[in-house]
């Protein structure tokens, strides 16, 4: 057992470990510049903290997993970001067999009013209530481009990347995105 | 929807060529249901990047490394998995990479979240007032850039003092300030924000536990004040809903109890440390126990309770005298007596202990309650043993129906044996009623008033909550309470923020000092310390001057 006196990263390394660390140091590196964001990105996708962070978690290990597949550094956001979205759609879909009863969107959007636990603490104030409620009543696609676009800022080029769409097609889908969300929103009283 | 929706709508993301930008200039002039189309659309804009931002759980970065390590899902609890539990093999060469992994991937301080929650007026706990009284104002030290600066504030109830971490320009310093006194730079050569600290009985010693980072565990040291003497205690594991968290020095401050889980197998076992000679041992060698705490003084011999985790955990009463520590061994032999349950959590009288019942699994390599888990509260009896079968439950109105009940929590006697304090709570299952139990809350109960915990014993919300908004469990989180002899004050560790602000400091903490307010009236609160550190834990009673 690795208790007082075990080795620590200060330990002198060999030469594969040295390599093995510096695999492990790009992995700290994303996880430490992403891990907030892409947890945030999910927790907008599926309005539920602890599925979020078990998305995020899920993301990350397939992340570590897939490493070696990150050539470039430069495309290494949206690389994450597709992971966490196919993580996400998949999790959503497998809970569609998992959950028997009624719409499931609508199950969760009520969730945040019905169970304030962790969950519904998150989503507490007003306005971010009813933003999360309006963006459940959209398609997965929809709300996954509204929130790429919206909330992490990305071009039609790396929602693109993200969803493996091509530029124009993102631009016809987050358009769609958009007209539903404006009908949500104003459902929920947040338009002009 | 039509093209020049889609102009309007790609405008906004940057994504027109000079082209469409000039088209879509020259329509909007013309059209007010596209211009309305277009404050529509940049008002959603405007709202979904104003999204509140979410600090990520504590736990993640343990649970994705646990994952990597075993090949399969992390701390998920197994019955809120869609697929049940899901497995997958580990490669040798998998666990190879993760044996290196766990020594270089978590290697530093916990940097994730993007912002720091601004305290609100309506959360933000009252401001400090200065006071010509006893402070815990430090004086400057040579280390000043390193240094807090915590404001001056009156304590009552005999506190000891705080542990303050800080990082500026990329220099981490972890203190003890107390009052009258220059703070006291640790030298300790790993870990940062500290988790908890508890003061031996006789004021010689301080034990605490600082975080690693993202490392994802935890190193636990023993500091003497005279000789200014720094233990390293061990290595563990973060302990998930405060299961494995405790640090107990027995009443005669001979011995430190505490336990580690191994980062590289997740093997848990309790641990001694022997103040006088400096020893630390290998209490027991099972694998998957705890150590809880002591009974009062008896004698020369003192008595330890150490707990199994299982599907049925059980507890059992170890003696520990003389010079020589005890270990490793198996706790259930030659055990003085033993108990149904999980983690006894003796009061300083030893009059009452509340332990955990309830059915307890490893999801993701962590010991913790999966069904059923709750705290109960048994007295002692005249013939100086407990009764545990007429044990109550701590949380009397939660019905534990199909499967309900805590994955744990993290309690706290005391000093006078009648307060006790709840928090950390994670409850898997409906709340009962709405917005109870709260993981953002803190429960402090008293034994004497008989209702033991309930939604009204709950200190109030802006005790513990950010700028994020009360009751919001992502905007802050309570580290540690210490409570003060008379039973009415407490000393909070409330974490403000992750870190990161570009490196200009790291995660800060709040040490909120509160008089309880009785009935209607609401706490008060002070805060200690400066914003750009992590104050706390608080440590209450005397320290004994080298």
């Amino acid at each position: 057992m690795a208790f007082p006196g075990r080795a620590t990263a200060e330990t002198p390394m060999s030469a594969p470990r040295a390599g093995i660390a510096s695999r492990e140091a790009a992995f700290d590196r994303l996880f430490e510049e992403f891990s907030a964001p892409i947890f945030n990105y999910v927790l907008r996708m599926v309005a539920d903290r602890d599925r979020a962070a078990d998305i995020t978690q899920d993301t990350f290990i397939k992340a570590y997993r897939k490493l070696d597949s990150l050539t470039d550094d430069a495309s290494a956001r949206s690389w994450l970001y597709r992971i966490a979205t196919n993580t996400a759609i998949d999790e959503i879909r497998r809970r569609r067999f998992v959950v028997p009863m009624g719409d499931e969107e609508q199950r969760h959007a009520q969730r945040a009013d019905l169970r304030p636990g962790p969950e519904a603490q998150v989503m507490s104030t007003v306005v971010d209530e009813r933003l999360q409620r309006a963006l459940q009543r959209l398609k997965p696609n929809h709300r996954q481009c509204l929130l790429l676009s919206d909330l992490e800022d990305m071009s039609a080029q790396q929602i693109g990347e993200v969803m493996g769409l091509s530029y124009g097609a993102v631009r016809t889908l987050l358009c769609r995105a958009r007209g539903e969300m404006r009908r949500q929103l104003a459902a929920e009283g947040l338009t002009r | 929807m039509n093209h020049v929706d889609e102009l309007i709508s790609a405008s906004l993301s940057g994504d027109l060529s000079d082209v469409e930008r000039r088209q879509l200039d020259m329509h909007l002039a013309d059209c007010g249901r596209c211009r309305a189309t277009l404050a529509a659309f940049a008002d959603q804009r405007r709202l979904l990047s104003g999204m509140r931002h979410v600090p990520v759980p504590r736990d993640l970065a343990p649970r994705v490394r646990s994952g990597i390590e075993s090949g399969r899902h992390g701390a998920t609890p197994w019955w809120r998995r869609p697929g049940g539990i899901l497995t997958l093999g580990a490669s040798l060469a998998t666990a190879a990479v993760a044996v290196a992994l766990a020594v270089f991937l978590f290697n530093r301080p916990i940097q994730v979240a993007t912002s720091t929650p601004t305290p609100s007026a309506s959360a933000q706990p009252a401001t400090a007032t200065p006071l010509p009284t006893e402070s815990l104002t430090p004086t400057p030290s040579p280390s000043a850039s390193a240094e807090p600066s915590p404001s001056v504030i009156p304590i009552s109830n005999d506190p000891a003092g705080y542990l303050v971490y800080t990082l500026k320009d990329g220099r981490a310093a972890v203190t003890f300030v107390r009052p009258g006194a220059a703070p006291t730079t640790l030298n300790v050569p790993s870990g940062d924000t500290p988790l908890a600290a508890k003061l031996s009985p006789d004021g010689a010693w301080l034990a605490f536990r600082l975080n690693k980072g993202l490392k994802g565990t935890a190193q636990t040291y023993a500091y003497a004040f005279k000789g200014a003497k720094l233990v390293d205690l061990g290595e563990s594991l973060w302990a998930p809903y405060g299961i494995g968290a405790e640090i107990a020095w027995s009443p005669d401050s001979r011995y430190l109890a505490y336990s580690l889980s191994s980062p590289s197998d997740s093997r848990s076992d309790a641990w001694l440390f022997a103040a006088a000679s400096g020893e630390r041992k290998q209490l027991t060698n099972t694998g998957d126990a705890f150590a809880a705490s002591w009974m009062p003084n008896d004698g020369s011999t003192s008595l330890l309770w150490v707990s199994r985790a299982a599907a049925q955990p059980s507890s059992y009463l170890v003696a520990v005298e003389g010079s020589s520590l005890p270990g490793p061994l198996d706790p259930a032999n030659g055990a003085v007596s033993d108990a149904d349950g999980f983690m006894p959590l003796v009061a300083p009288d030893g009059k009452h202990v509340i332990l955990w019942r309830g059915s307890m699994g490893t999801p993701g390599g962590h010991w913790s309650f999966g069904q059923g888990g709750m705290p109960y509260l048994a007295s002692a009896t005249s013939s100086g043993t407990f009764d545990f079968a007429g044990a109550q439950q701590l949380f009397p109105s939660l019905v534990l129906v199909g499967g309900e009940g805590f994955n744990g929590a993290s309690i706290a006697w005391g000093p006078d044996s009648d307060a006790f304090a709840v928090w950390n709570t994670s409850w898997a299952g409906q709340p009962q009623p709405a917005g109870f139990p709260d993981s953002a809350r803190v429960y402090f109960g008293h034994v004497s008033n008989g209702k033991l915990i309930t939604a009204a014993q709950a200190l109030d919300s802006a005790d513990t909550s950010s700028g994020l908004g009360a009751g919001d469990v992502g905007g802050s989180e309570v580290i540690d309470v210490a409570m003060a002899r008379d039973g009415t004050h407490l000393a909070l560790t409330v974490q403000t923020g992750s870190g990161s602000e570009g490196g200009t400091f790291g995660a800060t903490a709040e040490l909120r000092y509160i008089t309880r307010g009785l009935g209607s009236n609401p706490d008060v609160v002070k805060v200690i310390g400066s914003k750009q550190a992590w104050n706390g834990p608080v440590v209450f009673g005397t320290i004994v001057s080298p």
